[in-house]
């Protein structure tokens, strides 16, 4: 039963991971914000975070998940999310002091680089207490194999497609521009 | 076409370079070999942190 659960655990983190990452696609195309260079280094330390429970949905699928595979998934989490709530601080020390609206818009009366050590710091103590229940959550091999399927596939699409939103924002230049307001490949290539 | 910078090294299409690094360690995942996978994982990491490092000590040229 608790080997299920820690299946449906790592699961449910690529799941949530995923949500957090569209939600900055819904600020990036519906609201048309730009994402900044330390944004996007937010989303990719959110990418390699959710590698990690990734890792080990795949490994269940194969078989059982050894106490070693269990922790080098969560042991990529924590490196990962350390190294995304470093970038966070770093964000919100460049805002934090007199007057300085912030970066974009926020939401629920947040940033989005505030809420982004929220989510940093929430993975941190998720891999954690993960870890302590080692034992007990380490997934055994899983039968349902299209749930992980699905979740799995929405996280390979979320990548490619930050790969190609990013490729949009570079355009035939070698660096983002520090606060970038266009889709620079469309002005390249004269479209815009 | 716009004029078009001469390369910047230090941070040559890093950002995409990173996700499709990203992309290859979910691919590697796939796969039997562990070692393939955290070797994938640590690159795509330490290149994240060297362009986070490239940005932090960088002069700001921001429009807010």
């Amino acid at each position: 039963m608790t080997h299920r659960l820690g299946y449906w655990v790592a699961l449910t983190c690529v799941l949530a991971m995923c949500g957090v990452l569209a939600g900055g696609f819904v600020v990036q195309f519906a609201w048309g914000e730009f994402p900044c260079p330390l944004c996007l280094l937010q989303r990719m330390a959110m990418m390699l975070c959710a590698l990690g429970p990734a890792y080990l949905v795949l490994r269940a699928r194969r078989g059982d998940v050894s106490p070693v595979d269990f922790a080098s998934g969560y042991g990529m989490s924590i490196v990962a999310a350390m190294l995304g709530a470093g970038i966070s601080v770093r964000q919100i020390l460049l805002h934090v002091t007199g007057s300085d609206p912030g970066y974009g818009t926020p939401v629920f009366g947040l940033h989005l680089y505030t809420w982004a050590l929220i989510v940093f710091a929430t993975a941190i103590v998720t891999s954690g207490v993960n870890l302590v229940f080692a034992r007990e959550l380490a997934p055994s091999r899983v039968t349902h194999r299209w749930p992980s399927r699905l979740v799995l596939g929405a996280f390979a699409l979320v990548i490619a497609a930050n790969l190609v939103a990013a490729g949009m924002l570079e355009g035939l230049h070698w660096k983002l521009p520090d606060s970038p307001d266009r889709y620079q490949l469309l002005v390249d290539l004269g479209w815009r | 076409m716009g004029e078009f910078q001469r390369p910047f090294l230090r941070e040559a299409f890093v950002d995409t370079i990173i996700f499709g690094l990203i992309l290859s360690t979910l691919w590697s995942m796939t796969g039997p070999r562990r070692w393939l996978t955290l070797g994938l994982f640590f690159v795509t990491v330490g290149a994240t942190g060297w362009l986070f490092a490239a940005h932090a000590t960088d002069s700001l040229h921001l429009n807010f």
